[in-house]
């Protein structure tokens, strides 16, 4: 299954967190925090943009002709 | 029956003569009836229109605003009442209906009864158990929403899903919600969802309703399928008063539809918030290191040894002569011990010497190989002797004495 804008999402703020705790730990060279602080901040700003301009994805679940179930956009112009 | 005697008639004239033959039957004048509500209707003229059913049949009713005055409970669909009054027919629709004059709830109607039966039921089985409730994820990555494709409850879903968190897939599991078929096409959809693991938050639920509508979500079939999906599932049946056997299965109760989109997900707001709050607690720890690194440096530049390189220097050549010195000392003490032994061992020698014997007078016999002579004996068998004096020697001949 692809991944969704969900999963990215998750993955980055996660990666984020984890940056957090590790600058704050106190341990890691300057240099490495360095990179880091980058890192985080390149995933802020990922993140920021997933946020910023995703759109609800939305499909329904219908029998196909032949009986199989299958994924077909759900167009309801009143929900956006 | 003759052919003559047939009179045609008007549908008033018709509705009329029952009306007549309804009126005349005493035992209709005055009835009490027991039925549960449904198609409650308050009218603005203050007119209560409804209808009692029990599990077969359907009696239209009325009750006019001038004999609900008494009213001492609001009806509504599902109550089970005592209904007082007289029957008779409405000739516009030529239909019969219970004119009440009284109306006296009567505890729990027949559904209300069914439904707190398997309340009951399901509860003891632990249906309910609090601790098999499942976390809802906190980001969830695809929403499986089971309801109708057609109500108002799923375009109310997807507005406030989008405008929340529109970075989440929402799969729709069309189905209808009502009617004969709905508690069965709702359990197949949890249980495909689980099968296909098709998302990782189900929504179940409908818009508002009478009892009668939203009763398939009061079906054990539902609740069981709710309780054994893997996937966390939100309840979201009818309006806020509503409860349904499916709240109670359910992972989270949700009041409306709208409020289980509210509870699915996170609000934007909030995530945006909680990035710039990451960001900042970066910065912060950045510049805390880089301060701490700072003070470090610091630190080892005034440290002695970089302030005053030459003063290590000399510190070790200070310590090099003190070591001398002291090697020296000991040196010369040794020195002077042995020189006291040796005195002492010299002394004791000079004092065993046989010279000194000799000093005082003594002389001593030897023979011509120069073994000392100790006794006569041995002095008679030797030729010749030697006697040694302290100032030299003499040899002498043994004669016998």
């Amino acid at each position: 299954m692809a991944r969704t804008k969900s999963q990215s999402f998750e993955a980055n703020i996660s990666r984020l967190e984890e940056i957090v705790r590790r600058l704050d730990d106190g341990s890691v060279p300057l240099e490495d925090a360095i990179k880091l602080f980058q890192e985080g901040t390149e995933l802020t700003a990922r993140c920021n943009k997933l946020l910023d301009q995703a759109e609800l994805e939305v499909v329904k679940l219908t029998k196909g002709p032949d009986g199989t179930i299958e994924e077909v956009p759900f167009a309801n112009a009143e929900f956006e | 029956m003759s052919r003559q005697e047939v009179s045609i008639l008007s549908v008033t004239q018709l509705n009329t003569l029952i009306k007549a033959a309804f009126d005349h039957v005493p035992a209709l004048q005055n009835v009490c009836v027991r039925g549960e509500i449904s198609n409650y209707k308050l009218y603005p003229s203050g007119h209560h229109y409804f209808t009692l059913k029990d599990a077969e049949g359907s009696l239209k009713c009325v009750l006019f605003k001038s004999n609900a005055a008494g009213l001492r409970f609001r009806p509504q669909n599902g109550t089970s009442v005592l209904a007082v009054g007289r029957v008779s027919v409405y000739p516009r629709d030529g239909a019969y209906q219970l004119y009440c004059t009284r109306l006296i709830p009567d505890g729990t109607g027949e559904l209300q009864l069914a439904f707190e039966q398997l309340k009951q039921r399901l509860y003891e089985e632990g249906i309910f158990e609090l601790s098999h409730k499942k976390q809802l994820p906190a980001l969830p990555q695809r929403i499986g929403i089971v309801t109708s494709p057609a109500g108002a409850a799923i375009h109310d879903m997807l507005r406030i899903l989008g405008s929340r968190y529109p970075l989440a897939k929402v799969i729709l599991l069309p189905v209808r919600v009502q009617g004969e078929s709905a508690a069965g096409e709702i359990a197949g959809a949890i249980a495909y969802a689980n099968r296909k693991s098709l998302c990782d938050l189900l929504i179940v639920g409908r818009g508002g309703g009478s009892i009668e509508d939203l009763w398939a979500f009061n079906e054990e079939i539902v609740a069981r399928a709710i309780y054994t999906s893997e996937i966390p599932v939100i309840s979201a049946v009818g309006h806020e008063p509503d409860v349904s056997i499916s709240d109670f299965a359910a992972d989270l109760r949700a009041a409306t539809p709208s409020n289980a989109a509210e509870l699915a997900v996170p609000d934007r707001a909030e995530l945006y918030a909680r990035l710039e709050t990451l960001q900042k607690s970066m910065s912060a720890a950045l510049r805390r290191l880089s301060q701490l690194s700072r003070s470090r440096l610091e630190a080892i530049a005034s440290a002695p040894a970089l302030r005053d390189p030459a003063m290590l220097i000399r510190n070790r050549r200070l310590a090099l002569d003190q070591l001398t010195e002291d090697l020296i000392r000991a040196e010369r003490e040794k020195l002077t011990e042995a020189r006291t032994e040796l005195a002492r061992l010299a002394a004791a020698l000079d004092a065993m010497s046989p010279l000194k014997v000799l000093e005082r007078g003594y002389a001593c016999v030897r023979d011509e190989e120069g073994r000392v002579i100790q006794t006569a004996a041995a002095a008679r068998q030797e030729a010749a002797l030697e006697l040694r004096f302290r100032d030299g020697s003499l040899r002498v001949r043994p004669e016998e004495t």
